[in-house]
Order: structure tokens, then sequence, then C-alpha cells
């Protein structure tokens, strides 16, 4: 205990803050990014969405928000809705392959419809993970401001 | 928008730099100089010298050490400058003693120049006993008798003055040229060339052993004679001792209460 802090003084106000900042950072992302974020896509997407999103520490003052949210059959679909799909062609998979014969879906005016073979237009990119992370990321930086003050003002005293 | 990382998760990184952060920035720069002013103030060891412009207890000052001179405790032999292959010992030199010598030399110089107040005011005192005399001109024998001699000393006054003057100005000349330093030092007239013994001179040393040149030792300044505390070559000489060794060096037996 005593030689961390005689490490403490000796180094820079610099250091000392940049390493306050990097061992409390990954909570303070955890309570003002990942929480409100997990919210956001339990209510847009689902639940299994949201808890496919996660925070992990990737380097000094650096964490990376992840989400890998996969379909059963292990498809990325944290991609395609993140940054959206290009036209491209559906085909049901079949009775032989554990599958079903036909792909059925629901019509804009309600109607079942139901096709072998669809070519889908794509999808537009929702930046599901991107709007978090520019929303919630200022929130961040005020929590660091201020615990940082504060961490300051306890250590001086 | 970007993605990292070796599977094929998506991740956003999200990375704290303090230098975009204006208020952690402000922070970081009031504590260094907070911890510089601490710095300062806090005394030290060694070299380094502080906080010079408060006048905290902690500012060392520049009488750092010693007396109301200053510097008069420092360090018995100074760590820069010092000419440490000549043999010659080294004069400290501290405030007090610089002090000294300009009071001395003030002294001095009041002194040449109370002299030639002293012949000023000589000549002024002679001209008032000068014109008191003349007053008595003229009532009476006696009154002629005075005026008489104060129509001589009315003559003499002017050389007077001259003389006194002069006399002034040439003590203050040679008050200057006798003191430590001027042209006529009297500290240097000793010829040390005379005086030390040549070592490397068989007919000095001849002198030496046979008792014509005597050479004094002691640890007494000023000392002479054939005291107690005085030893000379002459003690070796009575006792049929050999004042020059085999090798030509001055027997070491000399020094003082070694006989």
């Amino acid at each position: 205990m005593s030689l961390d802090l005689t490490k403490q003084r000796l180094s820079s106000a610099e250091e000392r803050v940049n390493r306050f900042i990097d061992q409390n950072l990954l909570l303070w992302a955890t309570e003002e990014i990942l929480l409100p974020g997990q919210t956001n896509i339990a209510s847009s997407i689902s639940q299994r969405a949201s808890e496919a999103l996660s925070l992990e520490k990737s380097g000094f003052m650096k964490v990376d928000l992840k989400w890998d949210f996969r379909s059963e059959e292990g498809a990325p679909i944290h991609f395609f809705l993140e940054y959206g799909t290009r036209p491209h062609r559906i085909e049901a998979k079949g009775r032989d392959n554990g599958g079903a014969d036909a792909l059925h879906w629901t019509g804009p005016s309600g109607e079942s419809r139901f096709a072998k073979v669809v070519q889908h237009p794509g999808t537009e990119g929702k930046n599901v993970v991107a709007t978090i992370k520019e929303e919630r990321t200022p929130a961040l930086r005020e929590r660091i401001i201020k615990e940082t003050q504060n961490f300051m003002e306890v250590s001086s005293i | 928008m970007s993605s990292t990382g070796s599977d094929d998760a998506l991740r956003i990184p999200i990375e704290i730099k303090t230098d975009d952060l204006e208020e952690i920035r402000e922070l970081i720069n009031e504590i260094t100089d907070a911890e510089e002013g601490v710095q300062t103030l806090k005394p030290r060891r060694g070299k380094g010298t502080g906080d010079t412009s408060s006048r905290s207890a902690f500012t060392p000052s520049s009488e750092e050490s010693g007396g109301i001179f200053g510097q008069m405790g420092g360090q018995a032999m100074p760590t820069k400058g010092r000419d440490t292959k000549s043999k010659t010992p080294f004069q400290r030199e501290n405030e007090f003693s610089k002090l000294k010598d300009q009071v001395q030399q003030q002294e001095q110089k009041l002194g040449a120049n109370q002299k030639a107040m002293m012949g000023l005011s000589g000549a002024a005192q002679s001209f008032d006993y000068v014109s008191t005399l003349r007053r008595f001109g003229g009532k009476g024998a006696m009154s002629s008798t005075l005026g008489a001699i104060g129509a001589i000393a009315g003559k003499a006054v002017m050389p007077l003055v001259m003389i006194g003057q002069i006399t002034g100005i040439v003590m203050s000349m040679l008050d200057a040229a006798l003191a430590p330093g001027g042209p006529w030092d009297r500290r240097f007239r000793r010829d040390y060339s005379k005086e030390s013994l040549r070592l490397d001179s068989l007919a000095d040393k001849q002198e030496i052993t046979f008792g014509r040149r005597v050479v004094r030792v002691t640890t007494i300044d000023s000392q002479r004679g054939t005291s107690s505390q005085v030893r000379s070559n002459l003690d070796y000489v009575k006792t049929g001792v050999e004042v020059f060794d085999i090798n030509g060096t001055f027997n070491k037996g000399m020094g003082v209460g070694t006989i």
C-alpha cells in the first residue's frame, strides 16, 4: 500500500489522472453506455439482441462496445442490423434440409404470402451500436470529469 | 464507423483522451502548478535554491548560514573555482572581514581628512587671534605691543595654513602608500628568497652544520631568542649530531620538542 502511494506521488499529475480514469473506465462505461444501450435495443429489437451487447477493455483508456447477436444458425445478425444488407436472394431450405418447403411472410395489407424463392431488396443499416455510442458518450465524458475532479479533491486532502 | 477484433462480432471502440477533455486538461494543469508550487516551498537538502521570491519560513535566504554578516559559517573551503593544484594555503574571505576592512579604510580616509580640516581650523583660529590683537592696537603701550604682534601674526597666517594643508595631504598620501596593497606596503619588504634554506647549496649546508648560520624553528609567531619553545640547528651542533644526513636532507628531528 505504501509502495503504491509512493509510486503515485512520484508520478506526474497527468499520469495519475489517466491511471485513475483507466482503472474505472469499464465501470463508468457500463453505467453510462452499456445499460442504457441494452434498454434501447431491448425496446427496439429484442431482449436477446440486448443481451448480446457488452463492453470489453481493449487497451489503456480504451473500451470496445461489442455486439455479438447471432441467429440460431450462427449468422451475424448484428452486422445486418448495424450496416444493412445488399439485395439478396432467399430460398426455402426444404424439408429435406430440416426447413420448410416455402417461405412465409406478411404483406403490407396484412395478408399471408408464400414463395419458394424471393429476391430481397436489402435493408438499410440501423447503426444501433454507433447510435448508442454517439448518444451516450457525452454522458460518459461528464461522468469522467466529475469522478476525476472528486478523486483529485479527495486525494489532495 | 468501424469494427475491430479478430472475431466477427461488432466492436465499436470508445477511447478516452484527456487532451480532448478540456476540464480534465485544466484540472491537470492546476494540479501540476500546485505541485510545482509545493515543491518550491519545500525545504530542500543539498543543492537547490527553493523559493527565492516568497518570504515564507522555508525560503532559504542569501545569508543561509552563519551570523548577522551572512555566510560566515559556510563551508570551510569554497567548492567553486578553487585551485586544487596550488599548494598555497587558501585564504577564506567572509563578510565580516570584508566589512572590517571597509571600516578601516574609511577610518584612514577620515583621519587624513581630519588632519587637513585641523589645519584649516587652526588657520581660522589664527585669523581670529590676529583680528583680536589688531583691535587692541592704538590704546596705550600694552595695546601697541599687542597690535605689533598681531601685525606679524597676520603675515604668518597664510603660510601656516598652506603648511597645514600640505602636511595633511602628504600624510594621507603616505597612509595610502603604506596601506596593505599600496606601493610601500611594509608587509612585502621581506625577501623570502634570502630567508629560505637552499638545500642544493653545499656551502649553505656547511654553514648551518658548523653553526655559522642559525636556523631556528618554532611554532610560535614572532618568537625570537633561544627560549624553550625555540629549537635551532645549534642544538645539534652542540651535541655533535650532523644536521644533514647522507641524503642531503635537513634533519627530520629539528621539530620543536623532539630534541
